[in-house]
């Protein structure tokens, strides 16, 4: 039976060969990986990795191509790509292509000793593997069917009980295994909602059918567990007609034993329109770019970064004039990918655009003029300090840091979400080091009138809201999943989760002498218990384990000085990423606030420089704006030419985005020159100014204004929907103010003003441009065609504001 | 126990005089030694006679036209007040307002001509004025502000201290708009703020005054300072330790560094009172205390009374460094510890700062109570005495670490006004202070008055603390209550009714019954029963006594007093009261207070014998 199960493995395994055929190609070198290994029992067996020209331009999977010969037939064997155990002995294996030749030595060992299915390490991943124990099947809280396993194998015991006894241990049928509904079902010989999961044969399918019929056996306490995986290639390059890599999964055990595990493996890609992963670990191009495969056997996770390039015909690199350190990090990247950056962007582009990410609002008629008139060749950096030293440069970015701190009235009652604004204001302008920032609000105390940022942890009104909301605003660690069971896409575990939560269970509150408001305090009791295994956590730093904090001190202090230390892995990186992808449009790793294995940064490299520039000059928001700005990336146009055109993740050209929902309304306020009014703000406040977002202002939400009930970026919206089209076509907003009698546009005819100066006013102020000659002529013709001027020119303003030059940061 | 004086403030002590009422006061020249020009906004200011303050008495200025809504004033300030945050109550035939806060200022006065609402601003402000006035609902003030680079100065706000609901944000700005200084709350400042401002260049900056809320209305108003030094609070901080009777008490200041038990600051045996402060990064301060066994000690923090922003916490240790209590908050009170002493010797209060906050505002009181402690609180700012009429002022009462028997009292009456002492029981948790006017009494006063607990057994004095109810929180704002020196008594006219006892000490055997007659006076249609019963619950009557009840349908009524033999011979206080209800109002009339004297049952061969 134990060598049905094997070849049953190997079947599957080489029915999902590589057909893909090198004859032409030149090969000056053959690898093989693992070029030593041991297979112990007559189950065990090993892929085998080769590698044609390894470490030059033109590698390429010789898995298929490549003859592999057993120089001992007796130890063994060689089918469809896979080494056998045959008996006990040392033997290599040798793999030749084209005149090429490579050696692995493999030793087989207690082949005649019974190797029964292992519980924990081969049923589980099966059942992952197949897909059963998956939240949204039998691995959701309820079960289905009747049928519940635990989410992804997270509790070996619980699934041990489920498949072994329940319902009379109706679900198997060791005499007779095939009989076993645990099989029928998923091979659809019975009715299956979660429809066919299993073929018989498969590696899935011998592990579950042996299982039962050795008795459903458990392993002995002893048995080894599983340590680690790697997942191999760790990382390829694979060009033209290179377009399949196999990979293999060696799992690590706690007896120091190696083992092939790819068949019981699951694997996915980070971008299927790039790479697609097969069960049987088979990675194909979909098309050109970069991509990720995640591997996850049990509860551990290993990555590796798949490149397909093809050349492109005209490609001729030229370096990039003026390439500053960032530039170098993503021409470099660029260059790889054969991508060519686009050309440097207008005057009229950069100030609109610099004006825009940093203020948030539309650069001013008389900001528009002087910039023309500005011939120094440093005209865009002077641009680039006067809006950080501005009070609007305060207020956009303090908006930016409100939305993720969830200031809202809802949660800070009275005074205290204009207070904590007011002092995210007070942040951003002074740039304090972020560092400090996060420390203050880590480690706030005292009453939340006199310490604004103790309101921090009035938004966070437990340990399991602080837990989650730290993890993501300065980590970039969205660690939510662990709080029930290991993540599954991540290496962050439950007593990660609740060894954070130990951090922040002590925070005291109690009602503040005035009314509305709290006393945050330090408790110097309380602890934090792991709910699946109920033991008491000690504070947990991510990457260096658990800390013993005395008593008397506040464990959050131990937390923010790991947290903000230089040699922290995330903080710097995780911070700096997020600023790059306020004024990128994009993060390096995106979402921002998103950071895992599976999700690696686009340019690991960039993200790197950003991080140490952003700590080693005192985590100065102001300083990484300055150097993101005025680098040729930052200012590249967002003309796209034939090179980058489908480049959507390496900052070959500028992105183009809608105007967020405040950006959008005060951009018409300003075009329009009629101000919005907000319930309990003076007149004459912007959107970008408002201390918390009105519920009641449909615009706004209509535009993805979040509502700041999340940590999370992706509270705000950036969906296309109808309802912005109708809003901006014919929506009470932009109809009123443009007719508004005390507006602009009346004011300027008003003054007497003629069509061309007032339709150059609209472009000056709503696009940051003179209007070319043939936008006069079509604007003059509608006006001349009507009867009513004043009418006309409010269409002219009205073309202009529904312009996608004007909704969209370019 | 404010919760318990919430709930008699909303009894009826005058009635249906319009008691006048103030908005705000702007002031000009409210200046030592200088005539000054106050000006009142309020309701009821009809028949205004004058604005009372301690240093000196306004003359009312009246008006061509009446205005029930604004009164001026004026008068001269004595060259000896010191500037600082004061009282000041306005007087009409009808009553008294409640106590409100006046700045006396040394800078003078700068009278805007316009409501400064518009930016750039249209007034520029002197370099050293004070400026009153009040903020417009999302209408911030803008001031003018000429300076030379390098020059600095200092601008304070006083709004929170003055009971305002403006909670004040200052926001300093150059010529170009931007930002170049701001300041919210300054701590120990209640909410208001204060700046010290040197100007980066020569440049017309712009003062933003607003509310942090962007709030505003009558009750929204300010004292604006721009120049001179900080203003102190002094008189109003003297006034709220008086108010506490700490002005005459013997006091220890901590003496740093006490920031460890071997630092411990010593304090007298006599000692009760202690002042300090945790400095920057004062983590703790110790004080080392004298005791003996079975010693009550009750030791009392005084910090949000007083408005520091300090939150302490007190934990009490025996000298082997063992925790024998610790207080953090008591009640919605600062904390509080009380207990009974195990042995002699030395012990050790640790007091810390709950969140770890420091700095110069973080200062605390802390007042030593050895052998217990009475507490007694109102909430009556003022009481209308009617006419040959009665008036009640309620009173809650506690005591901790003792289970007496002890007096409260009325002092500084004015004449014709005469209250009986109250003798307040062990047992009991509220009393009540009654004044009766007499046929002496002047149809017009206005008079402050004290109340004073006496303990009997040792002749110790301690003030009831006068706070005044709590106004609700609105989203407007809220004020936050004050603790105040005194209340003030004033006359009406007769009552509805009013109500006398006979006799007014009564003495009782143990194990006897006794009764009181109870006479009305009615005025008008006043004509209806009136329940007549004890303002003392009955389980909080001394041990044995009972007191009846009685209806008047007429003029008269007989109550009852019973001591039966578990009464303890001693003198006790029997506070009755009257309710009247005549379709939907109800009226309510004190008693004059009845002295019971409880003695010991005299025998029939006993009497026999002193007949003999």
């Amino acid at each position: 039976m134990k060598n049905v199960t094997f070849c049953f493995i190997a079947v599957a395994i080489s029915a999902t060969a590589m057909s893909v055929v090198f004859a032409d190609s030149e090969i000056s070198a053959l690898e093989v990986v693992p070029n030593e290994f041991t297979l112990i029992g007559s189950t065990a067996s090993q892929r085998l990795l080769v590698t044609a020209n390894p470490g030059a331009a033109t590698v390429f999977d010789a898995g298929g191509d490549a003859k592999l010969t057993s120089s001992d037939s007796k130890i063994a064997v060689i089918k469809d790509g896979i080494v056998l155990p045959v008996g006990d002995g040392t033997t290599t294996i040798e793999a030749t292509l084209n005149g090429r030749t490579a050696v692995a030595k493999v030793t087989v060992s207690r082949f005649g000793t019974p190797a029964p299915v292992m519980f924990q390490t081969e049923v589980l991943a099966a059942l992952t593997k197949a897909g059963c124990n998956m939240g949204a099947c039998h691995g959701s809280p309820s079960g289905k069917g009747g049928f519940r396993l635990s989410l992804r194998g997270y509790d070996p015991q619980l699934d041990l009980l489920t498949l072994r006894g329940e319902f009379f241990n109706r679900r198997s049928n060791v005499l007779s295994p095939d009989e076993s509904l645990l099989l029928r079902k998923p091979l659809m010989q019975v009715a299956h909602g979660g429809g066919k999961r299993l073929q018989i044969g498969q590696p899935v399918w011998n592990v579950l059918r042996n299982w039962i019929a050795e008795g459903m056996q458990t392993a002995p306490e002893d048995s080894p567990t599983l340590d680690r995986i790697e997942l191999l290639p760790r990382q390829r390059t694979l060009k033209n007609q290179a377009a399949q890599q196999q990979v293999i999964v060696q799992g690590y055990f706690s007896d120091g034993t190696v083992r092939d595990v790819t068949a019981l493996t699951a694997f996915d890609s980070s971008d299927e329109s790039v790479a697609s992963v097969s069960a049987t670990a088979l990675v194909s191009k979909e098309g050109r770019g970069e991509a990720t495969i995640l591997a996850r056997y049990l509860d551990r996770m290993s990555t590796s970064k798949i490149a397909f390039l093809t050349d492109r015909e005209r490609y001729d690199w030229q370096p990039p004039a003026d390439a500053v350190d960032i530039d170098q990090l993503v021409f470099q990247k660029l260059h790889q990918l054969q991508i060519q950056p686009s050309e440097l962007c207008s005057d009229t582009d950069f100030q609109r655009r610099a004006t825009l990410d940093l203020t948030g609002r539309l650069p001013t008629l008389d900001e528009v003029t002087a910039f023309a008139a500005n011939t120094s060749a440093t005209r865009r950096s002077e641009l680039i300090d006067r809006l950080l030293q501005s009070d609007d440069y305060a207020a956009f970015w303090s908006l930016k840091w409100a939305d993720l701190l969830r200031c809202n009235s809802r949660r800070l009652t009275g005074s205290g979400v204009h207070k904590f604004r007011r002092w995210l204001f007070d942040v951003v302008k002074t740039d304090k080091p972020l560092n400090e920032f996060a420390q203050e609000l880590l480690t706030a105390q005292g009453s939340t009138q006199h310490n604004p940022a103790a309101n921090y942890w009035r938004a966070s009104r437990d340990e399991i809201d602080a837990t989650e909301t730290t993890a993501q605003l300065f980590l970039g660690i969205r660690i939510q999943c662990a709080k029930c069971h290991n993540h599954p896409f991540e290496k962050w575990t439950q007593d990660d989760y609740y060894g954070i939560a130990a951090a922040f269970h002590r925070v005291g509150r109690k009602p503040g002498r005035l009314p509305n408001t709290e006393q945050i305090y330090v408790r110097h009791t309380g602890e934090v218990k792991q709910p699946r295994t109920g033991e008491t956590m000690k504070v947990r730093l991510l990457l260096k384990g658990s800390v013993d904090v005395p008593a008397d001190q506040d464990r959050r202090a131990v937390f923010a000085e790991w947290l903000t230390a230089d040699s922290n892995p995330f903080f710097a990186r995780s911070v700096a990423n997020r600023i790059w992808g306020h004024v990128m449009g994009r993060g390096i790793v995106e979402p921002v606030d998103d950071f895992r294995d599976s999700n690696p940064p686009s340019n690991p490299e960039l993200l790197d420089y950003l991080a140490q520039e952003f700590a080693g000059h005192d985590y100065s928001t102001k300083h990484l704006l300055r150097a993101i700005m005025n680098s040729r990336t930052y200012q590249l146009s967002s003309q796209r030419n034939e090179f980058n055109e489908d480049d959507e993740a390496y900052f070959s050209h500028a992105t183009t985005r809608m105007l967020t929902a405040e950006q959008l309304l005060d951009a018409i306020c300003a075009v329009t020159g009629v101000s919005e009014t907000y319930k309990g703000m003076p007149a004459g406040t912007r959107a970008i100014e408002l201390v918390d977002p009105p519920d009641d202002h449909k615009f706004l939400q209509v535009f993805g204004q979040p509502q700041r009930e999340m940590a999370c970026e992706c509270e705000r919206s950036s969906d296309s929907n109808l309802s912005q089209a109708l809003q901006l076509i014919n929506g009470p907003v932009v109809h009123n103010k443009i007719r508004a009698k005390e507006g602009r546009l009346h004011g300027w005819i008003a003054e007497g003003r003629t069509d061309s100066e007032i339709i150059g006013l609209l472009y000056l102020s709503g696009l940051s441009r003179e209007p070319m000659p043939v936008e006069i002529e079509t604007a003059q013709r509608h006006i001349a065609a009507n009867a009513d001027r004043t009418s006309a020119l409010e269409d002219v303003a009205w073309a202009v504001i529904n312009s996608k030059e004007f909704l969209f940061q370019h | 126990m404010f919760r318990w004086l919430v709930f008699f403030a909303t009894l009826p002590c005058a009635a249906f005089a319009q008691i006048p009422t103030i908005d705000r006061m702007e002031s000009e020249n409210l200046t030592p030694g200088k005539s000054a020009t106050l000006t009142v906004f309020g309701k009821g200011l009809k028949n205004v006679e004058r604005l009372w303050t301690p240093m000196a008495t306004f003359a009312y200025q009246p008006a061509d036209q009446p205005n029930e809504t604004l009164a001026q004033f004026t008068g001269k300030l004595p060259e000896e007040t010191r500037p600082g945050i004061h009282e000041a109550r306005i007087v009409t035939t009808q009553g008294v307002s409640e106590r409100r806060l006046l700045v006396v200022d040394e800078l003078p006065s700068f009278k805007l001509s316009d409501v400064c609402e518009a930016n750039p601003p249209t007034t520029t402000l002197p370099m050293a004025c004070c400026v009153n006035g009040q903020i417009n609902a999302l209408k911030p003030k803008f001031f003018g502000l000429d300076l030379k680079k390098g020059q600095s100065v200092h601008i304070e706000v006083l709004a929170r201290r003055l009971d305002s609901l403006l909670d004040p944000v200052l926001r300093i700005s150059g010529s170009d708009g931007n930002e170049v200084s701001w300041v919210d709350d300054s701590p120990g400042l209640t909410g208001d703020a204060e700046i010290t401002f040197m100007a980066p260049a020569d440049d017309r900056y712009t003062v933003q005054l607003r509310d942090v809320q962007f709030g505003g209305g009558a009750a929204h108003f300010f004292h604006l300072r721009i120049g001179g030094q900080k203003l102190s609070d002094a008189p109003v901080r003297d006034n709220s330790l008086a108010a506490i009777g700490m002005v005459s008490e013997s006091g220890v200041e901590e003496q740093e560094p006490n920031d460890v038990q071997s630092q411990a600051t010593p304090v007298a045996a006599k000692a009760s009172l202690l002042t300090g402060r945790f400095d920057n990064g004062d983590p703790a301060d110790w004080y080392r205390i004298s005791g003996e066994a079975q010693q009550s000690l009750c030791i009392t923090a005084y910090t949000g009374r007083l408005n520091a922003p300090t939150d302490v916490v007190l934990n009490l240790l025996d000298s082997t460094g063992k925790n024998l209590t610790t207080a953090d908050d008591t009640g919605s009170l600062d904390a509080q510890i009380a207990l009974t002493l195990p042995t002699d010797g030395d012990y050790f209060l640790k007091v810390t700062e709950l969140s770890g906050q420091s700095g110069s505002a973080w200062s605390y009181v802390l007042q030593i109570d050895r052998g217990g402690r009475i507490e007694a609180a109102t909430a009556v700012d003022s009481v209308a005495v009617p006419k040959s009429g009665t008036a009640s002022i309620p009173i809650a009462v506690r005591q901790v670490g003792r289970s007496a028997s002890f007096e409260i009292l009325a002092t500084n009456l004015p004449p014709g006004i005469t209250s009986t002492p109250v003798t307040v029981g062990p047992k009991q948790k509220s009393a009540v202070i009654t004044l009766q006017s007499t046929s002496e009494a002047a149809d017009v006063f206005q008079h402050p008055v004290q109340l004073q607990v006496r303990a009997m057994p040792d002749g110790r004095s301690v003030p009831v603390l006068f706070v005044p109810a709590a106004k609700p929180v609105t989203d407007a704002g809220y004020r936050v209550p004050r603790l105040q020196t005194g209340m003030f008594v004033y006359a009406t006219g007769p009552a509805q009714y009013s109500l006398s006892a006979e006799p007014m000490t009564v003495n009782l055997s143990k194990g006897a019954e006794t009764t009181v007659t109870v006479t009305a006076v009615r005025t008008g249609d006043w004509t209806q029963p009136i329940a007549i019963a004890s303002t003392t619950p009955a389980a909080e009557l001394p041990t044995g006594i009972t007191i009846g009840s009685a209806t008047l349908e007429k003029d008269t009524a007989q109550v009852a007093i019973k001591a039966d033999d578990s009464a303890v011979p001693g003198r006790y206080s029997v506070s009755l009261q009257g309710t009247l209800t005549k379709d939907k109002t109800t009226i309510v009339q004190p008693v004059s207070t009845i002295t019971l004297e409880i003695v010991e049952a005299v025998r029939a061969v006993d009497q026999e014998a002193v007949s003999k």
